[in-house]
């Protein structure tokens, strides 16, 4: 799942040598600089592609502080 | 002669909102809020001599100086805008959820505002909002401001399509009520492309939702039927995603008799949705302009927004498109705007043969940081603009570097510098932006890009 986050972040960061720089320790917003729209915009694009529904309403942006605790948010929607 | 009072928040969208429309899906971000909170500084720029900026959290001592060496002579408050709360939670949120006018006529007797705004001053807003005509009362200032609720009607996305047939103008535009009205019309858009969903204030950065799957609009029709929204008023416009060549916009002046004067047009290069850069236009887009009758439709937005109520001052954004097409009326901004603090700083500082570009870097920072060491280093290292320079950066704001951590939470601030460069040539603006880049690595920040 890691490498398929760092890759939608890539996408819509529209910056493809972010597959290569970005890993599991690095930070969504920090590291990758993804800004609120394109915070939207990936979420979007995680609950289609793991077929899972984010509460944006209850969202914490903790879960961004790395691609490994963002991609153990989403794989816990994914079981519930 | 008469002094203005300069002060605002520049988040103005966010505070002419009104509670029962329903929002597109967003993640609140305290630490975005505490960013643009702080961008107020940057109304330096409209400030004659004598003038006052009052600002919400207090300028930097370094960056006043700083100014006043360019012949900025304006008086302003060092200290931060409060309301003496100091216990944290509800009131802290609520004083962060105020917008500056709706803190200044809250402030206690006695603090620096009373002392700094002189009687019968004129009060030079970013934007009207809920609060600015209550404090033109208390501090007794000249009340020559259109009315909150003109205002807020003139910068809905709804008035701003409506004004395309008005005008005659091609209009693409179309408003949804309805969740069930977003799915038909999303689905008949999506047949030809991607399309924008448009929040009534929405924001560039915030409130404008790109659709460029079906799934996507069902999620979001879902959201707007969901318990967050239950109850709410549905409005969005929209609108077909354009393939945009340039994006550039006017900026005008209505004054109170209804006299239209065009002050200028500046470029923008945007990060996706977001402000990145604004410039001064090329000749060739001004020359296109003159052959459209641009300018004619900027003064007919100006008499139809004079008849509608509204006065000041007016930031129009178009766009220049790959078909050839020009869209002159893609959004008005009945209010100040970054696009006219450019245009103001180059009327205080451009020299001839200079070029000139406003600037954001996004940073962070994870210790404390000092803003005059870093004015210090770009002084040093010979970048920093200087009036006997002619060439150099300008920083505009120093509280936009590590605003107040809403949150209070270890770990990293975000921040951003807002700067003007003024260059000579493309190689220049390289070697300063360069420079720029290794002061701030050097100064404890990093750049986020």
């Amino acid at each position: 799942m890691q490498q398929k986050v760092i890759e939608i972040i890539a996408e819509i960061k529209e910056e493809p040598g972010l597959r290569q720089t970005l890993s599991g320790a690095s930070d969504l917003t920090l590291d990758a600089a993804l800004d609120s729209l394109q915070i939207i915009n990936f979420i979007l694009r995680i609950e289609d592609e793991f077929d899972v529904e984010v509460d944006f309403d209850t969202f914490d942006l903790e879960h961004l502080k790395s691609v490994d605790r963002f991609s153990a948010y989403v794989a816990e929607l994914a079981v519930r | 002669m008469k002094h203005a009072v300069h002060c605002g928040s520049l988040e103005s969208e966010r505070y002419w909102r009104e509670e029962d429309l329903a929002a597109l899906p967003s993640v609140p971000d305290a630490k975005a809020l505490a960013i643009v909170q702080a961008m107020d500084e940057l109304l330096f720029v409209f400030c004659g001599s004598g003038d006052i900026l009052l600002t919400r959290h207090g300028m930097d001592k370094a960056q006043y100086d700083y100014l006043q060496s360019l012949n900025y002579s304006f008086k302003t408050n060092m200290n931060p805008l409060t309301l003496g709360v100091e216990a944290p939670g509800t009131a802290q949120n609520a004083l962060n959820a105020m917008n500056v006018f709706e803190l200044l006529g809250r402030l206690n007797p006695g603090q620096e505002p009373d002392r700094l705004i002189p009687e019968g001053a004129w009060l030079e807003p970013f934007a009207v909002l809920p609060g600015t005509h209550e404090a033109v009362k208390r501090y007794k200032l000249q009340p020559a401001l259109p009315d909150e609720q003109t205002v807020r009607k003139v910068n809905t996305k709804t008035y701003s399509a409506a004004m395309r047939d008005r005008l005659l103008l091609p209009n693409i535009a179309v408003v949804v009520h309805s969740a069930e009205e977003l799915l038909q019309s999303g689905q008949a858009l999506l047949e030809k492309g991607a399309f924008l969903i448009k929040d009534e204030y929405g924001v560039s950065g915030k409130g404008n939702q790109l659709v460029d799957t079906e799934r996507i609009l069902r999620r979001i029709a879902g959201y707007l039927e969901s318990s967050r929204n239950q109850d709410k008023r549905i409005k969005f416009v929209l609108e077909p995603l354009l393939d945009r060549e340039t994006d550039f916009s006017c900026q005008f002046h209505i004054d109170p008799e209804g006299r239209i004067s065009i002050l200028s047009v500046q470029q923008l290069v945007n990060h996706g949705f977001a402000f990145g850069e604004s410039h001064s236009p090329e000749p060739a887009l001004l020359e296109r302009l003159d052959r459209e009758d641009y300018w004619e439709i900027m003064h007919s937005i100006g008499r139809e927004l004079y008849a509608d109520g509204y006065f000041g001052d007016v930031c129009v954004d178009s766009m220049l498109l790959r078909d050839g097409s020009l869209a002159p009326l893609v959004e008005i901004n009945a209010r100040k705007s970054m696009s006219l603090i450019k245009h103001n700083v180059d009327r205080q500082l451009k020299q001839e043969g200079m070029h000139t570009c406003l600037l954001q870097v996004p940073l962070a920072t994870m210790g404390e940081v000092h803003y005059a060491e870093l004015l210090g280093r770009l002084e040093r290292e010979g970048i920093l603009f200087s009036l006997g320079a002619g060439e150099g950066v300008i920083p505009l704001a120093s509280g936009t570097l590590q605003p107040p951590d809403p949150s209070r939470s270890a770990g990293s601030t975000k921040g951003k510098l807002y700067a003007a460069l003024a260059y000579r040539d493309e190689d220049s603006k390289h070697r300063l932006t360069r420079k720029l880049d290794e002061s701030l690595l050097r100064s404890g920040y990093t750049i986020l890009r």
